[in-house]
């Protein structure tokens, strides 16, 4: 049961969002640019960047629901995003997506974390600057997030369908409402 | 004398002189001129303006519309309470 009287049958961070429309807009927003916006990063390995960081701070919904999206953006393909989650060093990634989800790891430990020679590292294995600068970026928006969404108590399905649906949603529509 | 803390260059060269046209682009340039020291998260906010407009509106949201909470307090670090 969620901490406040938020509008009932919304889950997660949906619920926040209609709890108060102000902050949800630019949250929305932001989400949209970071994870479908144009990048050099696919939105399929920005998305796996989301759903590293959410399962490390474990939060169940953005995990999965991300989790999903990335897997959607992958042709269905839910064993490459377990595989980052569960030792991305050995998953079926990039040398250059696991840099940056080493970078990533570190953020959501603390800012301070990162090390030149992580940086070195990304640099290394073809990251750019503006890679690196936004793999920082969603690991921080995603702790926000992460933090949001628990520190409410929100509903959290637990049924992998629903996320499922979810992830298609939020990789074919995005995350902006179109009125 | 500066009562600014010298502030360490980014790690990230490329984002420190990419100074996109936004709000920040100016006011970095005028402290350069000035060889004042500046706050480098404005580097940063330069960086991707279509990034910043959103976490400005975010902050806007969060910090400055009317609620029930003061925007003083919103503002006030952790631990300043008593």
């Amino acid at each position: 049961m969620a901490h406040i009287a938020l509008p009932e049958g919304l889950a997660g961070i949906t619920s926040g969002f209609a709890f108060r429309p102000e902050t949800a807009k630019p949250m929305r927003e932001l989400a949209e640019v970071l994870l479908r916006g144009p990048n050099t990063l696919t939105s399929g390995e920005r998305e796996m960047i989301a759903a590293f960081v959410s399962s490390r701070n474990d939060c169940h919904f953005c995990q999965a629901s991300h989790s999903a999206a990335a897997a959607h953006h992958l042709s269905g393909n839910y064993d490459i995003v377990e595989a980052v989650k569960r030792d991305y060093e050995s998953a079926p990634v990039s040398a250059k997506l696991k840099a940056l989800l080493t970078i990533a790891g570190r953020v959501q430990q603390g800012g301070k974390n990162v090390t030149t020679a992580d940086v070195d590292r990304a640099r290394r294995e073809g990251a750019t600057d503006t890679e690196i600068h936004d793999a920082v970026l969603i690991a921080a928006a995603f702790c926000m997030f992460n933090r949001y969404v628990d520190g409410l108590a929100t509903l959290t399905p637990t049924d992998a369908a629903a996320y499922d649906q979810m992830g298609q949603r939020m990789a074919t529509q995005g995350y902006v409402q179109r009125s | 004398m500066s009562s600014v803390r010298n502030a360490a260059s980014l790690y990230l060269p490329g984002v420190e002189i990419d100074h996109q046209p936004g709000p920040y682009q100016k006011p970095i340039a005028d402290a350069k001129n000035r060889a004042a020291e500046y706050s480098k998260i404005w580097d940063l906010f330069a960086f991707k303006n279509e990034f910043t407009v959103h976490l400005a509106r975010f902050s806007q949201g969060v910090l400055r519309l009317p609620v029930t909470i003061s925007p003083g307090v919103r503002q006030e670090p952790p631990g300043h309470h008593v």
